[in-house]
C-alpha cells in the first residue's frame, strides 16, 4: 500500500569506518500501515540490477545493528510504522559517485494473511 | 427522527497515507476529527506509537492531553495477534492469551473502552480472555470484515462464544465493508491504470455489482476469456470484496461493540461510492445500537499514483453524511 515510498529520497550514502569506505546504506520504511516485529521481516536489495547477497546486508535501528539473516530471531525489536530504518550493505570501496538504481523487495509475515506480504520498489537515487 | 445514542467518531487509520508520509501527526489527527465533530478517537497503537508495546508513562499522559485539549474520548483499540511471529511455529493459545492480555491492559492505559479483535484470533483465545476485558473494562469485539461475513462458519465460532459466556464485555465489531453494494471504481481504475484490461475489468465489476453467489470461479473465467496477469489478482482482489443486505445486521445489534464506518470513495458529502450508509444507519438507530460509527477512510492506496490524498476531506465528508444521517442539525457543533 505504501510501495511507492519506501526507498527515501537522499538516503544513499557511502559508509566510511576508520578513513575507508566500507560499504553503502539507504533509508527504508516499512510498507504496512502499521510497525511490526523484526522477526517477521525480510528484505533483499538489488543494485543497478545485481542482487546483493544476503549476508551482506545489515538492518540498523534504534542503536542496534543486525545481521539479515538473524532477523527471524529477533522477537523484542520491532520496525515502527513511522521509522526510517539503514539499510547496510557491506561493500568495500561503496559506490560510485552518481546515480544508482536501488531495488527492495520487502516481504511481511502477516498473520490474518494466507501468504507474505511482498512490497517491490524501484527507484533510482543519487548517491550522497 | 428516533431518538438515539449513536456518536460519531474517526479511525486514526483514516490518515495513515498523511501520517506515513509525515504530513500530520497524532496530535493534527485528533485536532482535525475534533473540529468534524467527531469526537471518537479509534487507535491503532502499532500505528501511533513506535514504542510499542513499550509506551511510556510520558506517551501515555501525552495522549490523554491531546484528549483533553481537544475534547475528544478514545474509543477503540485496533489490536493484532501475530501468530506466526515465529517462523518455524504458530503461536500456542496460551501464548495468544498472554498476547490479548497485553493489549487489554495497554487499552485500558489508553483509556479505550472497546478492542477490535483481529479475525484470526483463535476463539478458544477470545473466549479466555473474557475475564480480562471485564477486570480492565474494555469491551472486546471481533472484527466482521469482508470477505467474512455474519453467517462464515469461522464467524460462527465467536459468535458461539458470545452467546454462551453471555457477557457485555464479548461482542463483535462489524466493518460497513460488508456492505459494498457497487463495486468502488477507486479500484478498477486504479487496476485499469496499472495495465488490466479495460473491458475485462468493466466485466469483473458487472459480474459483482450482481452479487452472484458463484464468484468464487471469477479469476478463471478471465483466464479463459484472454486475461493477462493483472486481470486475474484483479479478479481474486473483487472476491475479497462482500454484500450482503444490510437488514442481515439487525439481529445482531445487542452484540456490537464499535462499528468501522468503512468507505473507500464519498461522493461529495452526499454518499458513499460503494456503501448504502443511508439504509445502513437507520436500521442501526431503529435496532438501538448505541456505540460510534467510527470512520475507516481506505482510499488511499488505491489514488496514490494518480493525486495527492486529502484522507481529511474524504472523512470530511463521510461525517457530513453520517451527522445528516443520525439527525443532527446544522446548527450543532461539527455538523453542517
Amino acid at each position: 500500500m505504501f510501495d511507492r515510498y519506501l526507498l527515501e529520497e537522499d538516503t544513499l550514502l557511502n559508509v566510511e569506518q576508520d578513513g575507508a569506505v566500507i560499504g553503502w546504506s539507504v533509508g527504508a520504511r516499512i510498507g504496512y500501515y502499521r510497525g511490526l516485529g523484526l522477526s517477521m521481516i525480510d528484505v533483499s536489495l538489488s543494485i543497478d540490477g545485481a542482487a546483493v547477497p544476503r549476508e551482506r546486508i545489515r538492518v540498523q535501528l534504534h542503536g542496534k545493528d543486525y545481521r539479515l539473516t538473524d532477523l527471524p530471531d529477533v522477537l523484542d525489536d520491532r520496525w515502527g510504522f513511522s521509522e526510517t530504518v539503514t539499510l547496510f550493505v557491506e561493500q568495500p570501496g561503496g559506490l560510485t559517485a552518481g546515480s544508482h538504481e536501488v531495488s527492495l523487495e520487502q516481504s511481511l509475515r502477516i498473520s490474518y494473511l494466507a501468504i507474505p506480504s511482498v512490497n517491490r520498489v524501484s527507484r533510482q537515487l543519487t548517491l550522497a | 427522527m428516533t431518538s438515539h445514542d449513536i456518536k460519531r467518531g474517526v479511525s486514526l487509520y483514516s490518515y495513515q497515507e498523511e501520517v506515513f508520509l509525515r504530513k500530520m501527526n497524532l496530535e493534527d489527527a485528533v485536532r482535525v476529527s475534533a473540529e468534524m465533530g467527531a469526537r471518537g478517537i479509534e487507535v491503532i497503537p502499532e500505528q501511533s506509537f513506535d514504542s510499542f508495546p513499550n509506551l511510556s508513562d510520558a506517551e501515555i499522559a501525552g495522549w490523554h492531553a491531546l484528549h483533553e485539549k481537544y475534547g475528544t474520548t478514545p474509543t477503540a483499540y485496533d489490536m493484532f495477534i501475530d501468530l506466526k511471529r515465529r517462523p518455524d511455529r504458530v503461536m500456542t493459545i496460551d501464548e495468544g492469551v498472554e498476547s490479548i492480555i497485553r493489549d487489554i491492559k495497554l487499552a485500558n492505559r489508553l483509556g479505550c473502552t472497546a478492542m477490535r479483535v483481529i479475525v484470526n484470533t483463535p476463539p478458544e483465545v477470545f473466549e479466555r480472555a473474557a475475564p480480562y476485558a471485564e477486570e480492565y473494562n474494555v469491551r472486546l469485539g471481533v472484527e466482521i470484515h469482508s470477505p467474512m461475513r455474519l453467517d462464515h462458519r469461522w464467524i460462527q465460532q465467536f459468535l458461539d462464544v458470545i452467546h454462551k459466556v453471555d457477557s457485555r464485555y464479548l461482542g463483535i465489531v462489524p466493518d460497513m465493508g460488508i456492505f459494498v453494494r457497487e463495486f468502488p471504481r477507486v479500484v478498477s481504475e486504479r487496476f485499469k491504470r496499472d495495465g488490466a484490461t479495460p473491458e475485462l475489468v468493466d466485466y469483473i465489476v458487472k459480474i459483482y455489482n450482481d452479487h452472484p453467489d458463484d464468484m468464487e470461479t471469477l479469476s478463471r473465467e478471465v483466464a479463459w476469456r484472454g486475461g493477462n496477469a493483472l486481470d486475474v489478482a484483479f479478479a481474486n482482489n473483487v472476491v475479497g470484496y462482500n454484500y450482503v443486505e444490510p437488514e442481515t445486521i439487525v439481529p445482531h445489534i445487542p452484540y456490537i461493540v464499535h462499528i468501522h464506518a468503512k468507505f473507500y470513495e464519498m461522493v461529495g458529502d452526499e454518499r458513499e461510492y460503494s456503501i448504502p450508509y443511508e439504509e445502513v444507519v437507520p436500521l442501526l438507530i431503529a435496532g438501538g445500537y448505541d456505540g460510534y460509527l467510527s470512520s475507516e477512510y481506505e482510499g488511499n492506496r488505491h489514488i496514490q499514483d494518480v493525486e495527492p490524498v486529502d484522507s481529511v476531506q474524504q472523512v470530511r465528508h463521510q461525517q457530513a453524511m453520517l451527522a445528516r444521517l443520525l439527525g443532527e442539525t446544522a446548527t450543532e457543533e461539527g455538523a453542517r
